[in-house]
């Protein structure tokens, strides 16, 4: 069984519902339907406004006495950062603009407060509800959670978040708040039919490592208490009365998941940094959306290259601008809030072709961004799909194979098009989109400064690069042997690329295959690249080697290498280095 | 009174902590502090003010301060402004 196979299961009694992976994680264990009390307000009028201005302070004073023992648990928690969405909302009990009209609708027209409460709130509610950005549109509903805890203040009911048993909470909507509280007790999961994974309660589900789904619709009608469920927080799914075939199924993934999280547990959260405090960024590169879980669960930061002609090879022809849609958007709400580099289509060269056209060096030929701006269509297509998916601003687009200036402009004319294009039919997305490019060929690291005056950052590529500085093609056997990724001219043009893209205020990344490299990884750092971009599986321990480094003894090493005239040489002191900080490899 | 024109610079945009944090610092002078958008203003010491302007990585403001201790207040919020929220 696979996860495509578990949207299509269909067994007597079982149910399947998909809705949006907000955290990871699996869970399996009882439901509990959450019913949070729906508040109604009408406009009565009271005969005496003094009594309830006064109603009014003690709930105020109540609920900001509720929100700073949550400031505090959410601090011991998940930390001060966090912690300042809910010092936000305290704030807004003394927002003397939000209660000065509120004050007047009591005393002078003598409604009850709980009127004027919902009356003055509700008008924030419905600006903020206005917002086509994504982003301003769920934090609407930290308005609402205020309010609804003013009025059940006002109401002198009880603030009800204790639970007798490990549950998954199913509810309608989840405040942060209510996440938040709820893992004081020993939950399992969470389900919410609204909500989205820029939620600040999905957010505070991802710091306490508690898998979520959220929208889901019609949950609520479908589960009932106490209902056995498995929720999968890496896809998605909650299945409602799963069988032994599920069960199994999920036994094992958790079981798997777990050894393997204890064995990262103590390195996983930890940052990529030097013991003298110089932190690396360490992203993942991916093929396949099922990958991003594997790139999480070892601690990727982010993923710095997706590789999209996987789309293309999977069905031997251009993906429909809906199924990139589909994957660009699932692969941007599983990494939410850590950003996803979209690689456009790199085809040619040792990759598929895109016709019968047969070329006598495709390596020197036609591929990369010079066959997209040919085919400019298909490219359109895409980056209308990139743009689509960027609405939570966690997407950048990076350009492959680009030689020329002219390149990197012509591209961005067309994804102007395009933007306009959206614009104009008001679908959403993000209007300050990064574009970047990938460095592998060597025109780019001679003319650096120009290029990084064009673009938001600079992504390495070190297999192309090497091949075309030292005019070796990897892929032949009888020249393999000159194909040296430790050559000195490879290790000064990345210097170049990074001086000069830094020079720029720019960051640099490498997706190259060499830093999986465990020989090059302290070269890598010594150089200065702010960013390190590896298959998922060499994560932990590339970590691990960087945590064992020191920045000044990585830089003098990088020193000494550059003078070096041999790949040897280098490789040799690489070697000397490793033994010296005890890494063993293979 | 002083104007002072700022541009949004963080990558998230003038969300929920930031506003916070915006709201508290303007709250410890006695200048009045306005924040105009387009064709719209709101209270910069209102954090309800603040949240509703929505305004993302890109927007430009115009901060207006008037009172007693309004070019401290410039200053110190500009900067604050600046330095994208302390989140570049």
């Amino acid at each position: 069984m696979n996860f495509n196979q578990i949207e299509t299961y269909n067994k007597n009694g079982v149910i399947v519902l998909k809705g949006l992976p907000a955290a990871p994680g699996y869970a399996i264990g009882p439901a509990h339907i959450y019913h949070r009390d729906k508040i109604e307000t009408f406009p009565s009028v009271v005969l005496d406004p003094s009594e309830e201005l006064l109603n009014l302070e003690s709930a105020i004073e109540k609920s900001k006495k509720e929100l700073s023992k949550i400031i505090s648990i959410s601090r011991e928690k998940i930390g001060e950062r966090t912690a300042g969405i809910f010092e936000a909302h305290a704030l807004i009990l003394d927002d003397q603009l939000l209660f000065g009209p509120i004050l007047e609708n009591i005393k002078n027209n003598r409604f009850s407060a709980e009127y004027s409460v919902d009356k003055e709130f509700s008008k924030y509610i419905s600006v903020m509800k206005q917002s086509d950005d994504q982003i301003l549109l769920e934090r609407a509903a930290d308005i609402e959670d205020l309010k609804s805890r003013l009025i059940r203040n006002l109401r002198k009911k009880r603030w009800e978040s204790r639970l007798k048993h490990s549950v998954i909470i199913v509810a309608h909507s989840l405040t942060p708040a209510d996440t938040l509280l709820f893992s004081r007790n020993e939950v399992l999961a969470y389900v919410s039919e609204f909500g989205g994974i820029t939620s600040h309660a999905a957010i505070i589900s991802r710091a306490l490592n508690i898998p979520a789904v959220v929208g889901l619709h019609g949950a609520m009608s479908k589960i009932s208490d106490e209902v056995q469920l498995i929720i999968d927080g890496f896809n998605g799914f909650v299945i409602i009365n799963p069988d032994e075939v599920l069960l199994n199924f999920y036994s094992k993934k958790i079981k798997s998941f777990s050894r393997n999280h204890e064995k990262l547990k103590e390195i996983k959260n930890l940052p990529a940094e030097t013991f003298d405090g110089h932190r690396i960024r360490l992203n993942s590169n991916i093929e396949l959306v099922d990958e991003v879980d594997f790139a999480i669960a070892n601690g990727a930061e982010g993923i710095g290259l997706f590789r999209t002609e996987e789309l293309f090879f999977l069905r031997g022809n251009f993906p429909t601008e809906a199924e990139q849609i589909e994957t660009y958007s699932t692969l941007a709400e599983k990494m939410y809030p850590e950003t996803v580099v979209i690689r456009t289509f790199d085809l040619g060269g040792d990759k598929l072709l895109l016709e019968d056209y047969h070329e006598k060096n495709p390596f020197l030929g036609w591929r990369g961004i010079r066959m997209m701006l040919d085919k400019s269509h298909i490219f359109e297509e895409q980056l209308q799909a990139i743009l689509i998916s960027s609405v939570h601003k966690n997407v950048k687009i990076m350009l492959p194979m680009i030689s020329t200036i002219e390149e990197i402009r012509q591209s961005k004319v067309i994804l102007e098009k395009v933007k306009f294009k959206l614009q104009s039919a008001s679908i959403p997305f993000d209007k300050n989109i990064e574009v970047g490019i990938m460095a592998e060929v060597p025109s780019i690291a001679f003319c650096i400064s120009d290029f990084a005056k064009e673009v938001d950052f600079i992504s390495v590529g070190t297999n192309d690069l090497t091949q075309y500085i030292l005019a070796v093609d990897r892929g032949n056997e009888v020249v393999s042997d000159k194909f040296q990724e430790f050559h000195p001219a490879v290790l000064r043009a990345l210097k170049m690329i990074i001086d000069g893209a830094h020079n720029e205020n720019l960051k640099v990344s490498i997706c190259g295959e060499l830093a999986s490299n465990y020989l090059a990884v302290p070269l890598l750092v010594g150089l200065g690249f702010d960013e390190l971009s590896v298959n998922e599986h060499y994560l932990p321990e590339i970590k691990k080697l960087i945590r064992s480094s020191n920045i000044s003894e990585l830089k003098e090493l990088t020193q000494e290498c550059l003078l070096y005239k041999s790949h040897i040489e280098i490789i040799k002191l690489c070697n000397k280095y490793l033994k010296k900080i005890k890494w063993e490899y293979d | 009174m002083i104007n002072k024109k700022v541009e949004i610079v963080n990558r998230a945009g003038l969300h929920t902590r930031p506003a916070a944090t915006l709201v508290k610092l303007a709250s410890k002078f006695k200048s009045d502090f306005y924040i105009y958008q387009d064709d719209m203003s709101i209270n910069g010491k209102s954090i309800i003010g603040v949240m509703t302007l929505c305004a993302e990585q890109g927007s430009k403001l115009t901060l207006q301060f008037e009172g007693e201790d309004e070019s401290e207040a410039a200053a110190e919020i500009e900067d604050y402004f600046k330095r994208g929220f302390d989140e570049l």
